[in-house]
């Protein structure tokens, strides 16, 4: 990038003087504005952060515009202020500016500069309409960019966020020795079901669990794709030997996938999810009852055996003649079975 | 990664296949959910090679798609008497020898992309392919 | 022959078959043969099919486990398939196979229970039952 390499006719380009003899002139008006418009936030950016950005876009432009002569933006000499402003751009996004916010931080840089043009040129019109068609030129492409760029990068975030968001609407939860439940908020689609089922059957493996509750008071809507892999999950989990409960059906989704057509009646279902463990516990041989009739359960079976001792104990005292009979019992039915003799066998 | 072909002459191919297939996904990324849905389309389609084409052969091709995504592309091809009519062929229920009528729908299911090619008295050519 | 590979163990009245590697088509209808006729001689009740080690079930093998389970229920013997992994359910449902007909669970164990439970199978013979929970026990180890 020395003098020699740009040609003549290029070099006559004032925008490149007026852009590094006028830099912090420049720089001052351009960041006044910035400062002034409602679009300044500073909870999101320093000035001190604001000034030394936008130093590097002015100075970077004068050199690239001089390497370039009137090339257009997409010339090489551009590249790095390119990545230059993807960078700020892409940093942008993450902070939360709006694209336009974006879009406008470039394009004021004209209603700066294009002034200070016209009054390099003074009188000779042409010259400053061509230049002033040029940077005006630039400065939209550049605009562009950040915009562009700024989009990627809040898809970028979003794909990231969806992805956290995955792992973290897939709790699956042990409630009880072998009982397994996934309550299912939001939104399903097709992805978000496929990971649920590889999660719910991971780790029905790893916990041996031999039931599986599928709660979906928090599902809101419910299509014919979801169902379908509701019931493919069903299925596969009963391949590996586990049983699956479905609760939290709300009468809208009972509507609708009755009128889709589908076929539910191979999947056990419960209104409630508490519904679902009660009868989850029962599959597993428990019971849930409550405290009170649990402990009349308990004296009652304390009478019981308390009972039982007293009939014990009373019948010991007849144990010797019960014995004694026991034996004669015994001794008639040994005759019964073998009605030849030990003695006689041997001979 | 080169691309294989495997003949398919007999039963005992078919398990060849399989390993052959198995060793390729993993070496592509392939999730173990994944392996195994290749790994089963495979035992489908090659085991319909030697039992209907009588002999055929399998290339296997690892590609990648315009997002750089690994993929892997099987080709079932052999010279047996053909699917007189596809259509049927391609719905679920539908059956030829001993009851391996799910072979087909099923396996497109297993699979990102399916396609099927048969001339009666030409032979068979299926291609699928999925992506990691 | 490779089908005689697989072993077939007699505990109890219950016959345990641990498949450990991926079969061929021969191998498979081998042993399809090997669990009948050791039904017939050993008069077993129970079929315990350990797959827990198979990385693939393909309609071939769906189908002869579902025929399995239905011979031998005419020999009067229920039949368990045992431990399926998750990867492999999953691909057999895409596939459009549901094994319908026979009784999956998740281990050795729970199959046990099952078929003392609902099928009475071994209720009558408690040595062979210490015996069976032994086994689990051993196989749920290794």
């Amino acid at each position: 990038m020395t003098d020699n390499s740009v040609p003549s006719s290029q070099a006559s380009l004032r925008i490149v003087d007026l852009l590094s003899t006028r830099r912090d002139e420049i720089l001052n008006l351009w960041i006044a504005g910035r400062l002034e418009s409602d679009d300044f936030r500073d909870e999101l950016i320093t000035k001190i952060d604001l000034r030394n950005q936008s130093r590097q876009i002015v100075e970077m432009l004068a050199r690239s515009i001089r390497e370039a002569g009137e090339a257009d933006f997409e010339h090489p000499a551009f590249d790095d202020l390119r990545d230059f402003l993807n960078e700020i751009s892409r940093m942008r996004a993450v902070k939360g500016y709006t694209p336009m916010e974006n879009a406008t931080y470039i394009l004021s840089l004209r209603d700066v500069v294009i002034p200070l043009l016209a009054e390099e040129f003074e009188g000779s019109s042409e010259s400053l309409v061509r230049e002033m068609n040029y940077f005006t030129r630039l400065l939209d492409k550049m605009g562009l960019v950040m915009v562009d760029n700024y989009i990627r990068s809040r898809e970028e975030i979003i794909h990231q966020q969806r992805a956290d968001m995955m792992e973290l609407s897939t709790p699956v939860i042990k409630v009880w020795d072998k009982i397994l439940t996934l309550p299912i908020i939001g939104t399903l689609d097709s992805r978000r079901a496929q990971m649920m089922m590889e999660a719910l059957l991971q780790k029905i493996v790893e916990t041996s669990s031999t039931i599986a509750i599928l709660d979906i008071t928090g599902v809101r809507t419910m299509d014919t794709l979801v169902a379908n892999h509701l019931i493919k999950t069903v299925t596969a989990a009963r391949l590996m030997g586990a049983r699956c409960i479905l609760t939290g059906v709300s009468p809208a989704i009972a509507q609708t996938m009755v009128q889709l057509g589908i076929d539910l009646s191979q999947i056990t279902t419960r209104a409630q999810m508490s519904d679902g463990i009660k009868l989850a516990l029962e599959m597993i041989g428990r019971a849930v009852v409550s405290a009170k009739a649990l402990s009349q359960a308990a004296n009652g079976a304390a009478d019981a055996a308390n009972a039982a001792a007293q009939k014990a104990s009373a019948l010991a005292a007849h144990g010797t003649s019960i014995t004694e009979s026991n034996r004669q019992r015994e001794k008639e039915t040994k005759s019964f079975f073998s009605p030849m003799p030990p003695n006689d066998i041997q001979q | 990664m080169p691309s294989k072909s495997i003949a398919l002459e007999g039963e005992r191919d078919i398990s060849i296949a399989r390993n052959e297939v198995r060793a390729l996904a993993v070496a592509l990324g392939f999730r173990l959910i994944d392996q195994t849905r290749l790994v089963t389309v495979t035992s489908e389609l090659a085991r319909n090679v030697v039992k209907y084409g009588g002999r055929g052969r399998m290339i296997a091709q690892p590609t990648q798609n315009a997002q750089g995504h690994n993929g892997l592309r099987l080709i079932f091809e052999d010279a047996g008497p053909g699917i007189p009519d596809i259509n049927a062929a391609m719905r679920d229920g539908f059956t030829t020898g001993r009851g391996l009528g799910k072979g087909l729908p099923g396996s497109k299911r297993l699979v990102h992309e399916f396609q099927i090619e048969s001339e009666p008295g030409r032979g068979t050519r299926v291609i699928i392919v999925r992506w990691t | 022959m490779e089908g005689s590979r697989i072993p077939i163990l007699k505990v109890g009245r219950v016959l345990i078959v641990p498949i450990q590697f991926d079969m061929d088509d021969q191998t498979v209808m081998l042993l399809q043969e090997r669990i009948l006729s050791e039904l017939e001689r050993t008069g077993a009740r129970g079929v315990l099919i350990d797959i827990s080690l198979l990385e693939m079930v393909d309609s071939f093998i769906g189908r002869v486990l579902s025929d399995i389970a239905a011979m031998a229920r005419i020999m009067d013997a229920r039949t368990v398939v045992v431990g399926m992994q998750p990867a492999v359910a999953i691909t057999l449902v895409e596939l459009g196979l549901e094994l319908r007909g026979v009784d999956t669970v998740l281990n050795v164990d729970e199959g046990i229970k099952l078929l003392r439970s609902e099928f009475g199978i071994d209720d009558e013979d408690d040595a062979g039952n210490r015996e069976l929970s032994g086994l689990a026990e051993q196989i749920n180890r290794s």
